[in-house]
């Protein structure tokens, strides 16, 4: 057994250029002529660096901007052209409400405003109406944000950037959780409040107006606050658990579309709405409606509706959690 | 009296199930470079992940530049600068920008972080091409980018991983150039992975050899270097008499056409070389001590170890 | 090696071409010319038997010089015969021909033994004559143990090595390649540096075509050397140093007395100067060469000097170069 310390003896390869044969040979050669070249000069100079390192938290703000301003400014996460495209187009769409106030305001035209105008119903319908803001809107911004969130880092290796550095796997999951869910609420409560705001800017709304609607608003707030959340757990969850830009996406897409059309055929055929327990978004929509007191279309008491929302999101951070704690720092 | 270890590791053992990655490894590593070498499947990669405290040792302990790596993972890990051997950078980031975040995400400032940056791309080599995007980049150049998110924070060790995988003749010897550099001016420690043992000889002066999980060997290169000496000379004219002449002298020679090492026995055997070319009329146009290389020790470690190595491309290993 | 570019007459002749004394490969004032751009001028050289490194900065007329050979462009001007063939004309030297270009798309997703047997079956083998020649080339150059492997899990040594092996199917006399070593990591480096060198000892013709001075260096002896698509010289690199005898030689000795042992070579002939760079070091400058290196062992040893390194500090590629483009005589 070789004793790590102790020298080797042993011996060593040989091998010679061609030409070089028996040693003994004579050799020939012809020679010509021609011009001339040049080259160049680097100084490599190691320069040290004396500073401190900031705390956690600067570190995780650190990721939380590379995040968002990388929507818009140059020098963080480069978002595609495409995804901003569409959030563009999206979070314009959203604001269709405000739009048809002020169009309302500028009018003059009282249908459109009672059409339009600040109530709970339309507050309810900003944030969870189905067409076209929840079969369209939020679930495709959904999709194209958490597209490649954390299979990016997989596929381009840039996750050992991260945990190479004293960054944990909880603040690498939180952050990425924190940036999609803050543009999702932006594009969900931001568009509510400039609807609020519109309507009371435009409609002149007194102080007494926005006594009694505002509590409103903040139940509306936080269903969109809840959906924003429960669209990242999941979209999240599928993103970790891919590789691919698109897998995250479509299969958030079908995870809400898919399990309301499921639970709507069962409704349809036999007039239970027990099964949309298993969609998302209708979950949120039942506890919306008995927070807002908008008469509720399902049959099923709000707190099964609570439960399963609570349990979706559980699970779904669950995946996320788990398939972050195997990703790969050095090569195997 | 002792000064400070690099790494130490006692009985450092690491099992997944009933495969053991990490086998009791005593180690004692100094400051400076060392090559850490071993075919695949050897452990190298378990071990870099235990120094960067991101799995947990089944038994045993170790502790690099003085932190235990069970306990304070997050504090090496500020210390330490990584250069990850796969593809590890954004390609639709300009490599500034790149090596800017890498530099808040060990905590620094942002406007910090990118003066850091810029030094650290012109000290790789990459001041002209700081602001192109990674995708554009040469193998080369992704790879002095890598070096550069590591060194951005000026860490006290730097672990390379491969870090002249992949590259042309021109990009290895600026790599190697640039790790000698960080070592000797910037007087920073280096563990650099690496199965091209002649990188390994020109950065490192000591190796640490794994072997299915157990230490092979360890020290300083010239120590471990006490292979028999020859002397290598090329002659020209003659070559077989001269051989001949050498044997009948009692001297052990190999010879491959015009060029022969001849073994050392003492000072004398440059004499007898060269008695013995005169004698044959022969011309000595080089004569040097041959030094074995890396390459050689590494073979000769293995054979001793039993292990029927054809050449250290063995390191490459496993194509399953 | 014979650099005897009188042969070329002969060969027009449609010989056999089993004739062992016609020269492999000849050109014969060879020019290629781009609309303006002269990629090759003039060159004449006949090579036959053993490695024969082409040599040549990027844009000196290498890879012109190989198109041309592979029949992939004709020359503008002058002949150039294969085997004794004009391959214009005749397409037979082909078949004892092997190349190995620079760049070749593989099929990542064949095995090694799959590649070569099928190239082979194209060349008009049977399946079972395709198969062992397969085996035969990937054994030789050291690919026995993966051959069963994907060539898309190949490192780009390992690559390469297929590449040589498919061109070696038939057992080709003349073998072409372009950049072998181009991107390897030096353990690939050193196995098909070791392949060719292996062919030169069978016997084949093998050209080998370079940037890299220290590569061809440690493959062979024998060169041909382009600049700006000239042909600067041509042959065993030690005679081609002999003859740039405008250039002095250096020999370095280190020993115990430098001053002692330079007054006794100071007094030869031949040695045109010695000086003392170091405490421990000669250096002597002579324009002939050989007849120095001839007297050296017995001048050391006669007067008892304890010299323990000899070199020859310019006798190599670099310096080659250096002194043929680097200004005037």
């Amino acid at each position: 057994m070789l004793h790590p310390e102790s020298p080797v003896t042993g011996q060593t390869r040989m091998d010679s250029a061609w030409g070089s044969q028996t040693g003994d040979e004579d050799v020939h050669a012809k020679v010509t002529q021609a011009s001339v070249d040049a080259g160049q000069i680097f100084e490599q100079e190691y320069k040290p660096w004396n500073g401190t390192l900031n705390p956690r938290w600067m570190r995780n703000w650190a990721i939380l901007r590379h995040h968002l301003l990388g929507i818009v400014f140059k020098g963080h996460r480069p978002w595609g052209v495409v995804t901003r495209i569409v959030l563009l187009l999206i979070f314009l769409g959203s604001l269709s409400s405000a739009a048809m106030v002020l169009l309302s305001g500028v009018v003059g035209d009282s249908t459109l405003a009672s059409m339009w105008g600040i109530n709970r119903e339309n507050m309810y319908g900003h944030v969870l109406g189905f067409f076209p803001r929840n079969i369209i809107f939020y679930p495709i911004i959904a999709a194209i944000l958490v597209g490649g969130m954390i299979s990016e880092d997989r596929s381009n290796g840039t996750s050992a950037l991260y945990f190479s550095r004293p960054i944990s796997r909880v603040d690498y999951t939180s952050m990425k959780f924190l940036s999609i869910a803050i543009i999702l609420f932006f594009v969900i409560d931001g568009t509510l409040a400039v609807y609020y705001f519109a309507e009371v800017l435009v409609m002149g709304r007194g102080w007494s107006w926005i006594l009694d609607t505002f509590p409103m608003f903040l139940l509306a707030a936080f269903s969109g606050l809840l959906l924003a959340i429960t669209y990242t757990s999941i979209g999240l969850a599928l993103s970790s658990l891919s590789k691919g830009r698109f897998f995250p996406g479509i299969g958030l897409l079908a995870v809400i579309m898919g399990t309301k059309t499921l639970a709507a055929i069962i409704e349809a055929l036999f007039d239970k709405t027990i099964l949309y327990v298993i969609s998302p978004f209708d979950c949120i929509a039942h506890i919306a409606q008995s927070l807002m007191s908008i008469e509720s279309t399902y049959q099923h008491p709000w707190t099964w509706s609570l439960a399963s929302i609570v349990c979706i999101n559980i699970g779904a951070l669950y995946i996320l959690t788990a398939r972050v704690s195997t990703l790969e720092v050095t090569r195997e | 009296m002792v000064e400070s270890l690099l790494i130490e590791t006692r009985n450092l053992t690491k099992s997944y199930g009933p495969h053991v990655a990490l086998d009791d490894l005593n180690l004692n590593i100094p400051h400076g470079a060392t090559g850490l070498l071993g075919p695949n499947g050897a452990g190298k990669s378990t071990f870099l992940k235990t120094m960067l405290g991101l799995i947990q040792v089944t038994s045993g302990e170790g502790s690099i530049l003085g932190y235990d790596i069970r306990t304070e993972g997050e504090e090496i890990r500020s210390k330490i600068g990584y250069m990850p051997e796969y593809d590890a950078l954004n390609p639709k980031m300009d490599a500034i920008y790149q090596v800017q975040y890498s530099g808040e995400l060990l905590g620094m400032n942002p406007n910090i972080a990118l003066s850091r940056a810029h030094q650290a791309l012109e000290y790789v080599g990459l001041g002209e091409q700081r602001y192109r995007t990674v995708e554009t980049f040469s193998t080369g150049m992704k790879q002095a980018t890598k070096l550069a998110c590591a060194l951005v924070h000026d860490p006290e060790l730097i672990i390379a991983d491969e870090p002249s995988n992949g590259l042309d003749a021109k990009a290895r010897e600026f790599m190697l150039q640039t790790l000698e550099n960080t070592v000797r001016q910037g007087q920073k420690s280096v563990l650099m992975a690496s199965h091209l043992m002649e990188d390994v000889e020109r950065v490192c002066e000591n190796i640490v050899l794994l072997h299915k999980g157990k230490l092979a060997a360890q020290g300083k290169i010239e120590d471990l270097k006490a292979i028999d000496k020859e002397v290598e000379i090329h002659v020209w004219g003659h070559a077989t008499k001269m051989e001949e002449g050498l044997l009948d002298k009692g001297m052990k020679v190999r010879r491959e056409g015009r060029v022969m090492r001849v073994r050392y026995q003492d000072d004398s055997t440059y004499h007898t070389i060269l008695s013995t070319a005169a004698k044959c009329e022969t011309q000595i146009r080089k004569m040097h001590d041959h030094e074995a290389s890396l390459e050689d020790l590494f073979l000769v470690i293995m054979e001793r170890l039993g292990y029927d190595v054809k050449g250290s491309e063995a390191l490459l290993g496993d194509l399953s | 090696m014979m650099p005897d570019f009188t042969q070329t007459g002969r060969s027009e002749d449609a010989a056999s071409t089993q004739n062992n004394n016609v020269p492999v490969v000849v050109f014969k004032n060879v020019s290629k010319q781009y609309g303006q751009i002269s990629a090759l001028t003039d060159i004449s050289l006949a090579i036959s038997g053993g490695v024969t490194g082409i040599l040549g900065m990027n844009g000196a007329g290498k890879s012109t010089l190989f198109k041309i050979i592979m029949g992939k462009i004709r020359p503008s001007g002058g002949q150039i015969r294969l085997f004794g063939e004009d391959p214009w004309k005749n397409q037979s030297p082909y078949a004892r021909t092997g190349f190995v270009p620079e760049h070749e798309k593989m099929h990542d997703w064949m095995t090694a033994i799959d590649f070569v047997t099928t190239f082979a079956r194209l060349n008009g083998m049977t399946r079972e004559e395709a198969r062992l020649e397969a085996e035969r080339v990937l054994t030789f150059v050291e690919l026995a143990d993966v051959m069963n492997k994907q060539i898309g899990r190949f490192s780009k040594g390992m690559r390469q090595r297929v590449k040589i092996a498919h061109a070696l199917v038939n057992d080709p006399d003349l073998i072409v390649l372009d950049e072998p070593l181009q991107g390897c990591d030096p353990l690939a480096r050193t196995s098909i540096m070791n392949v060719i060198r292996e062919l030169g000892r069978l016997g084949r013709t093998v050209l080998v075509s370079s940037h890299i001075l220290s590569e061809i260096e440690r493959i062979t002896e024998q060169i041909v050397i382009l600049h700006k698509g000239r042909l600067l010289a041509i042959g065993n690199l030690h005679a081609i140093r002999d003859l740039l005898d405008q250039h002095p030689h250096k020999i370095a000795i280190r020993c115990e007395q430098p001053k002692r042992l330079a007054k006794d070579l100071i007094d030869i002939d031949e040695v045109t100067s010695v000086s003392i760079p170091a405490k421990d070091e000669l250096v002597v400058e002579t324009k002939h060469f050989g007849v120095v290196h001839n007297l050296l062992p017995s001048i050391i040893v006669k007067n008892n000097h304890h010299v323990w390194e000899i070199d020859n500090p310019d006798d190599n590629l670099q310096s080659i170069l250096e002194y043929l483009t680097g200004g005037l005589p």
